[in-house]
């Protein structure tokens, strides 16, 4: 992809001197961003896949043991990304490097906008369903949430399709996220990535 | 039941025998359509109610004596709900209700006690999938006229019928106590 002389002409070129300048100037996610972020990545991945896996189980007392403990781990996860949403309003993200196309700032923007929303909106369509199919979610068995919708089993269905059809996009968007990360960090070269990872010396 | 219910129903127990017409009357229809019997039971703490549609009673009951009374109800199982689309789809089979080769639970009285201020003791035989154990359930009774209203409530842990067998006998899941509560509202026949 690129010739030999390709990263000399990169550290020699305006660009990287712009996005020195941005990277000097400008600080790095908080450790409490930076913790909430990976947390929640492999918190929400695992809640995911566990999701889709006992979706596929037949009715058995594991099922429904697995089950509650989606529940509960649904409702601390929600929980979690409302502290981790008050942390972000109160501590803004890092600006995006300036050499980013408008459109492309808009997008990562939206993404970003996106990927809270289905954080927020999944567990809340999850309680929701658990509500409509006849099940209150008592949070670890102790703590009862309201019941937002009464037993009604075909709302139940919908919100079940609702619920898995947030997880596909879910799931779309952090690829996207990702994808965009690693597209930062090794075609644009900038700290994009860098600036969420677990900091390794002092700031 | 209210202060005032049981003051006004005093008054017209005090009106009846004060004009000589007497209050015994022999309660022995059920209406079905207006009676109703539910129960509750847990799954990992989360409560759980469901009810039985389709039942039906023979019964014979006069305040006034109330140790010759008798009540035989058979409750189809079929017509169970058990309070989620998922729990119904499980609890016909063969480790639930077995419905199949039990299609009725059995409740036959032996003795009713009277314990005063319209409270009664009722025990008889309750029979669910081959399983006959003697139970005991406390019963209010209430009559306006020509219509008595029963109500109680006893628990049974499901173990003992053999409701829920297999993997499903893990208590720790669905907790063994099932509460039943019911409403039966008779009307004395001619």
């Amino acid at each position: 992809m690129c010739s030999p002389a390709a990263p000399a002409r990169f550290l020699a070129s305006r660009r990287f001197k712009l996005q020195l300048d941005f990277v000097s100037q400008n600080p790095r996610y908080t450790h409490t961003a930076v913790a909430f972020h990976w947390l929640l990545a492999v918190a929400l991945g695992g809640a995911v896949i566990f999701g889709f896996y006992v979706h596929g189980l037949h009715m058995s007392p594991s099922r429904i043991r697995m089950v509650n403990w989606h529940k509960w781990v649904g409702v601390t996860l929600f929980l979690l990304v409302l502290l981790r949403l008050l942390w972000r309003v109160t501590h803004p993200a890092p600006p995006l490097p300036p050499t980013m196309h408008p459109l492309v700032r808009l997008g990562a923007n939206l993404s970003h906008i996106g990927l809270y929303f289905l954080m927020l909106a999944i567990p809340v369509t999850g309680w929701l369903m658990s509500s409509a199919k006849g099940f209150r979610t008592v949070w670890f068995g102790l703590v009862p949430l309201p019941n937002l919708v009464g037993r009604d089993a075909q709302l139940g269905i919908r919100l079940l399709e609702l619920h898995e059809t947030l997880n596909w996009l879910l799931i779309a968007l952090v690829v996207l996220h990702s994808a965009a990360a690693l597209k930062h960090h090794f075609i644009d070269r900038d700290d994009v990535l860098v600036r969420m990872l677990p900091a390794r010396t002092k700031q | 039941m209210t202060l005032s219910h049981n003051l006004w129903f005093g008054s017209i127990v005090a009106l009846a025998a004060a004009s000589g017409v007497a209050t015994a009357a022999d309660f022995n229809v059920v209406e079905v359509t207006q009676s109703k019997i539910s129960f509750h039971y847990t799954e990992m703490g989360v409560g759980i109610g469901g009810g039985f549609s389709k039942f039906s009673a023979q019964l014979s009951f006069d305040p006034t004596k109330a140790e010759a009374a008798h009540i035989s109800l058979d409750v189809q199982l079929s017509s169970v709900d058990a309070g989620a689309a998922e729990a119904n789809e499980e609890i016909p089979g063969k480790e639930w209700l077995d419905t199949q080769h039990f299609p009725v639970a059995h409740f036959e009285s032996v003795a009713v006690k009277s314990l005063g201020a319209d409270k009664f003791q009722v025990t008889g035989n309750l029979s669910i999938k081959g399983h006959v154990h003697a139970i005991t359930v406390p019963v209010s009774f209430a009559s306006r006229v020509n219509q008595g209203q029963f109500d109680g409530s006893f628990s049974f842990n499901r173990i003992d019928y053999g409701i829920g067998e297999g993997e499903w006998a893990d208590l720790s899941v669905i907790a063994n106590p099932i509460q039943v509560t019911f409403k039966l509202l008779a009307t004395a026949g001619k």
